[in-house]
């Protein structure tokens, strides 16, 4: 368990937290920009000391601070990896200086550190200086020493800002696999919610220094009641088997529990893991199994719960077999579509909202 | 040359002057640098760097009169020290390099300051999370980071600890082998209508200090590939 409680006054901003997280799983921060995501952070790594006014943080038995009894673990001592949100590299040495900067040559497992350059993608860049590198090599970089350092926890802020979108599925899916694989607990923040919904095991959420919900983040992700849902950014998610990829329409065949799915355009091998995620809003509702229409995603579902979230919406959590999903629709259609709990309906959803990532 | 042994004193003092300033220099320019911004700190801080700025604007003759009062046997600093060495203070090689020191500080220590400002504190934090102590990050990140601004600190320091001369002629006067340095020997060559051997040293003062500053100034224009 990590044990974190710390009062802070900020010139105008206060941050005010009081949480207990999972120290095996990947823990995302989610906010807006300015709400303490970073600052939070911050004070797990022992930085901001001034503005404190009240602070104990446990990790697992040791105590990493107490300001009460004036106990504190230097930052150097605590094993943490640190990805801060713009990337600082050290300008005079090479990427891959930059890299192993914090290990010991002894303590580095090369097989590790190759399998992190493959994966980042910055394997031809190890010789080059970071002036000559664009922005998102920089964050690659930057993640891969916060990797290759992280002993005891790794905290990553902002960690996919500046990352493509052609490089963020195998990055996520590193992370995922070194915190099951090496046991290393991940705190990440970020306020976009597709990277919440692949990485995220346990979600803060956190706003103006206060964190407003925390918890699994499959219970949080699709009750209706809860602020985290209710927004209109809302991402499912949804896991499925690649089953094959048509070579003429150009599109992902899958299954998920029995049922078959269409999804994206980038070709997925076969027989993989996919996690699909698609936005609450792009989920439309039929009374009848239609096919006469172009959206190709159909999945059968019970309605268990509905909230009114505004004058003209309607929040649905639907039931497919043991996974939920939700979806907005409008007052007029949940009312002229006669909607109840229990009532069996199906879930449609377009192949090109759907955004797939293979594990 | 009969100018040999003023050149070699010349180099001596520029050398002590210029070692000990960046000794004394680097954590005053530090703490200048990196002083925090309440407002008592900023006070203190504006004050120490108009001390430290003095001597770019006083004239050298104001500083060698309080240095001489100050050197004289009757002296504070001029009787600990006579008390202490046996010698006085005045009128000597360790006279000089006090006065060079304070002469030549604002320019050994506003290079440092500059560049230990140049340092972010974002820097350090990661040198640190990634498991540095104190002592490791000023190996590892500061001096790797402060490199040219030291070399400049030091190179500005031993140049014009090379021209100086309102300060040594107050307190030092024309010692041979003790105060006698290159630009009182040209004086003296001056006064004594010797233009031959004035020229010969003024030359050498030239190439010399125009080599030091073109290594300088290229040292700094290479910088842009290293930071």
């Amino acid at each position: 368990m990590i044990n974190v409680s710390v009062k802070c006054q900020f010139d105008e901003f206060i941050l005010d937290i009081n949480e207990q997280f999972p120290s095996d799983k990947i823990i995302g921060l989610f906010g807006s920009s300015g709400s303490g995501k970073s600052k939070l952070l911050r004070q797990m790594l022992g930085f901001d000391l001034n503005y404190q006014q009240q602070v104990s943080i446990q990790f697992n038995s040791k105590t990493w601070q107490d300001k009460a009894t004036k106990q504190f673990e230097l930052t150097e001592k605590r094993g943490i990896g640190y990805l801060p949100q713009t990337v600082d590299l050290f300008s005079y040495l090479n990427v891959e200086d930059n890299i192993k900067f914090g290990t010991k040559n002894q303590s580095l497992d090369s097989d590790f550190y190759k399998t992190i350059l493959l994966e980042l993608d910055i394997e031809e860049l190890t010789k080059k200086l970071p002036n000559q590198l664009s922005g998102g090599q920089k964050q690659r970089v930057g993640l891969a020493r916060a990797v290759i350092s992280a002993k005891q926890l790794l905290i990553l802020d902002e960690p996919f800002s500046a990352i493509g979108e052609d490089h963020k599925p195998q990055i996520m899916r590193l992370l995922k696999t070194i915190n099951k694989n090496s046991n290393l607990p991940i705190i990440f923040s970020s306020h976009n919610r597709y990277e919440h919904a692949y990485l995220t095991e346990h979600l803060v959420n956190i706003d103006n220094g206060k964190v407003t919900q925390s918890g699994a983040y499959s219970k949080l992700s699709t009750d209706i009641n809860n602020s985290f849902a209710q927004a209109p950014g809302a991402v499912n998610h949804l896991e499925a088997k690649s089953v094959s990829f048509d070579d003429d329409y150009y599109v992902n065949q899958l299954v998920s529990q029995d049922v078959q799915l269409w999804a994206g355009f980038q070709p997925i091998e076969k027989d993989r893991q996919v996690h699909l995620e698609v936005r609450a809003k792009d989920i439309s509702i039929a009374l009848t199994n239609t096919n006469n229409t172009s959206i190709l995603n159909c999945l059968p579902v019970k309605l268990v719960a509905s909230k009114e979230i505004s004058r003209h919406q309607y929040l649905l959590k639907l039931a497919f077999n043991n996974t939920y999903l939700i979806a907005f629709i409008t007052k007029k259609s949940f009312i002229d579509l006669k909607l109840k709990d229990d009532m069996d309906i199906f879930a449609l959803f377009k192949a090109v909202s759907v955004l797939p990532i293979s594990n | 040359m009969s100018d040999l042994p003023a050149i070699l004193l010349t180099l001596k003092l520029a050398l002590t002057t210029s070692a000990i300033l960046m000794i004394l220099g680097i954590p005053l320019a530090w703490w200048l640098a990196r002083k925090s911004n309440n407002s008592f700190a900023n006070n203190s801080k504006s004050f120490i760097e108009a001390i430290v700025a003095l001597p770019l604007v006083l004239p050298p003759t104001v500083l060698g009169f309080y240095l001489l009062i100050l050197f004289s046997p009757d002296g504070w600093l001029g009787a600990s020290w006579i008390k202490l060495t046996g010698s006085t203070l005045a009128f000597s090689f360790s006279g000089l390099v006090i006065g060079s020191l304070i002469y030549s500080l604002p320019f050994v220590i506003q290079p440092m300051q500059a560049t230990f400002s140049s340092i972010s504190e974002e820097i350090l934090e990661m040198g640190q999370s990634l498991g540095l102590n104190k002592w490791q990050r000023i190996i590892r990140v500061i001096l790797p980071l402060s490199k040219t601004g030291l070399i400049s600190a030091f190179s500005l320091g031993f140049a014009h600890t090379l021209g100086e001369f309102g300060v040594v002629l107050m307190i030092g006067g024309n010692i041979p082998n003790e105060t006698r340095v290159v630009s009182i020997a040209i004086y003296d060559h001056v006064e004594t209508l010797q233009f031959q051997n004035a020229h010969q040293l003024s030359i050498i003062l030239i190439v010399f200090s125009l080599a030091l500053l073109t290594l300088l100034y290229r040292s700094k224009n290479n910088r842009v590939g290293f930071s």
